[in-house]
C-alpha cells in the first residue's frame, strides 16, 4: 500500500479512531449481554 | 409487524438470526476494507486522503439512520404502545451516538489537511453536532429518570422532536453557502463519483449497516433480559 507513505498519518488516524470506537462499542454490548444473560440465569436457578 | 412485538418470538427470530448477521458483517467489512484501502484509486485533487471517506460516510449515514429508527419506533411505541418499541429506540441510540461521533472526528481528521483546519462552524457540521448533542440529551433521559414509563414518554418526545435535524443536516449543503461538499451519491443525475470508489463506498455503507442491525439485535437482547430481571425483582419486592 504505497498510499501510506503518503498522507501524513490522516487515513491511519482516521481508520484507527473507527475501528477502536467500533470495536470498544461491541465490545461493551456484548459484555452487557453476556453480564444480563447471566444474572438472569442465577435467578432462574 | 404486530406478531414480533411479542418479546418471546423476537428474542428467538433475533437468536436464529444473529450468528448469520455477525458472518455477513465480517465479509462486508473484509470485502468493503479491500476496496477501500487497495482497489480504489487516490483522488486527482485530494490525493490518499480520499480514503477517509470510506469510513467517513458511512459513519454519518449510520448516525443519522440510528436517529431516524429511533424516531420512527418513538412514534410506533406512541401510536400502537408496541412493547418494543421503546426498547427498539432506546437501544439504537447510544449505537447511533458512537456513529455519530465517529462522523465528526473522521470528519475532522479529513478536514485538517483539505481544508486547512480541525473544525469550522459550516452549516454541515453544525447540525450533524446537533444531532450528536440530541443523541445526548436522549440518553441523559434514560439514564436520569428511573421510572421507566415516564422516562419512554420523554425519550419518546426528545426523539420525535429532534428527527427535525434530520432533513437540516440532509440539505444543509443545498439551502447555505457550506464548506463541506454537495451530495454525490444521493443527487438527481446519479453518482458524481468513479466506479471502483462507488464500490468501495457502497459496501463499507452495507458493512456499517450490518454492525448497525448485529450491535442492534444484540442490545435488544440485553434490554429484554433486563426487562425481566426488573419484573423478577418486583415481584419479590411484593411477594415479601
Amino acid at each position: 500500500m504505497d498510499w501510506a507513505a503518503h498522507n501524513a498519518g490522516f487515513v491511519e488516524a482516521a481508520y484507527a479512531i473507527s475501528a477502536f470506537c467500533i470495536i470498544a462499542l461491541a465490545f461493551w454490548i456484548w459484555r452487557q449481554d453476556r453480564l444480563t444473560a447471566r444474572l438472569l440465569k442465577n435467578l432462574k436457578n | 409487524m404486530q406478531k414480533f412485538a411479542n418479546p418471546t418470538l423476537f428474542l428467538n427470530l433475533a437468536n436464529a438470526v444473529l450468528p448469520y448477521l455477525i458472518a455477513i458483517t465480517a465479509v462486508l467489512f473484509t470485502l468493503g476494507l479491500y476496496g477501500a484501502l487497495v482497489t480504489s484509486p487516490a483522488d486527482y485533487q485530494q490525493g490518499e486522503t480520499v480514503r477517509i471517506m470510506y469510513v467517513h460516510v458511512p459513519a454519518s449515514w449510520i448516525g443519522m439512520f440510528a436517529y431516524g429508527f429511533m424516531a420512527f419506533f418513538s412514534a410506533v411505541a406512541l401510536i400502537f404502545r408496541h412493547p418494543l418499541a421503546d426498547a427498539a429506540a432506546k437501544t439504537a441510540a447510544p449505537i447511533g451516538a458512537v456513529f455519530c461521533f465517529l462522523a465528526l472526528a473522521t470528519g475532522s481528521i479529513w478536514g485538517k489537511p483539505m481544508w486547512g483546519t480541525w473544525w469550522v462552524w459550516d452549516a454541515r457540521l453544525t447540525s450533524m453536532f446537533i444531532l450528536m448533542l440530541l443523541y445526548l440529551g436522549y440518553i441523559a433521559v434514560w439514564q436520569a429518570i428511573e421510572e421507566p414509563f415516564l422516562a419512554a414518554a420523554i425519550a419518546r418526545i426528545v426523539a420525535l422532536v429532534g428527527s427535525i435535524i434530520l432533513p437540516i443536516i440532509k440539505f444543509s449543503v443545498d439551502w447555505w453557502n457550506t464548506l463541506h461538499q454537495p451530495a454525490s451519491v444521493f443527487k438527481m443525475g446519479g453518482p458524481a463519483i468513479e466506479t471502483r470508489m462507488l464500490a468501495a463506498l457502497l459496501t463499507m455503507a452495507l458493512a456499517y449497516t450490518a454492525l448497525f442491525l448485529t450491535l442492534h439485535l444484540i442490545s435488544m437482547r440485553t434490554e429484554i433480559a433486563k426487562r425481566k430481571l426488573r419484573q423478577s425483582r418486583l415481584f419479590e419486592i411484593r411477594g415479601n
